[in-house]
């Protein structure tokens, strides 16, 4: 029984260098037996706080990059990050000039005729309310802020929404961070923003502020690469299901936001 | 499930029973509304502050409340 699994292992590790090494050369770089782990460009959004950006010195950090440097430790790969726009970022992809796109992006339509994407995701992202600490006032709909302050970020889909529904009580920022410090400061009721990014700044800025009632289902996000590249898509898919057991994710996730955010915050009982 | 497992140990739960209460559910879980189906209750909760919501219909039931209040302790336990 021993031998057998001694093969078993044996075989199964077989399997894997051979498909290691099918990846690496697939990268079209050097087999990575004696130069060290094969290179491979991991696409970045530029200025995607706090999941893609620069430090004051120039060194790319963030969650989506600690995800995919752990994303290329477990196949054994060097990551060379390249930070661009998303058009940038895109056309890099369809040429295969980068491997994979280190965001997580939203499946809409138009990215999925340019990107293929890969499961699962590994953050529950969702546009959710945000308030001072010291409020306890409930608002679950845009029609519960009527007569109150909201601040948004300027130019986005929500700013639309908001406006529609609530006029000239809506306030536009071009920073999302100078409408959490006006909340904090209690010169806005409410901002509404994805969970994380409000989750980070709250955290990172020790604001009096806390992540409230969601206002939207979680967005049904993930990782791109290359339109048909089947391979990369199922090894990343893997790659991804091993660091959710693993406990690495959930790591990566504690050092940026404070908890595991591969979790879902919201649950339901429906009625058949 | 052990204290030491839960996603909170121990929260601070609201109980939420609103007019809207099927639309809220159903907009932020993305579970529509059909004719057959719709969303009895949800929950939302914030790990690091230790809160939980509960929001349902103005008419609801224990078994509804008590399933999110499961949800309360133990997170997302569905998949």
């Amino acid at each position: 029984m021993t031998e057998l699994n001694s093969c078993a292992q044996s075989a199964e590790l077989t399997r894997r260098d051979s498909l290691l090494l099918l990846f690496s050369m697939a990268l079209g770089d050097k087999a990575m037996a004696a130069e060290g782990p094969a290179a491979v460009k991991v696409g970045f959004l530029r200025h995607y706080k706090p999941f893609s950006y620069r430090d004051a010195n120039g060194r790319p950090l963030g969650f989506d990059f600690d995800v995919a440097s752990r994303v290329c430790e477990l196949l054994q790969l060097r990551m060379d990050p390249v930070l661009d726009s998303l058009e940038g970022l895109a056309q890099r992809v369809k040429s295969g000039e980068i491997a994979w796109l280190g965001n997580q992006l939203l499946t809409t339509p138009e990215n999925r005729r340019r990107f293929d994407f890969v499961r699962p995701a590994y953050a529950s992202i969702q546009l959710s309310a945000v308030q001072h600490e010291d409020d306890d006032r409930d608002f679950l709909s845009l029609e519960d802020l009527l007569g109150k302050r909201l601040g948004v970020l300027a130019g986005t889909g929500v700013e639309e929404q908001a406006r529609a529904v609530l006029g000239k009580t809506v306030k536009a920022y071009e920073h999302i961070e100078n409408a959490l410090h006006d909340l904090s400061h209690q010169r806005l009721d409410l901002v509404l923003e994805e969970n994380l990014i409000a989750d980070y700044h709250i955290r990172a800025l020790r604001l009096p502020l806390k992540v409230a009632a969601p206002f939207a289902a979680p967005m049904t996000v993930g990782l791109g690469v290359r339109k048909g590249d089947r391979e990369m898509q199922e090894k990343l898919s893997q790659t991804l299901q091993s660091m959710l057991k693993d406990g690495s994710l959930s790591r990566i996730s504690e050092k940026w936001f404070g908890y595991d955010v591969s979790r879902s915050r919201v649950s339901h009982t429906a009625s058949h | 499930m052990k204290k030491e497992q839960r996603t909170i140990d121990e929260p601070r739960v609201k109980f939420l029973p609103r007019e809207d209460g099927h639309d809220y559910c159903a907009r932020i879980t993305g579970i529509p509304v059909t004719p057959t189906s719709k969303p009895m209750a949800c929950a939302f909760w914030n790990v690091r502050r230790k809160e939980c919501t509960i929001v349902t219909p103005l008419q609801t039931g224990y078994n509804y409340l008590g399933h999110e209040l499961r949800h309360c302790f133990e997170g997302s336990f569905h998949d």
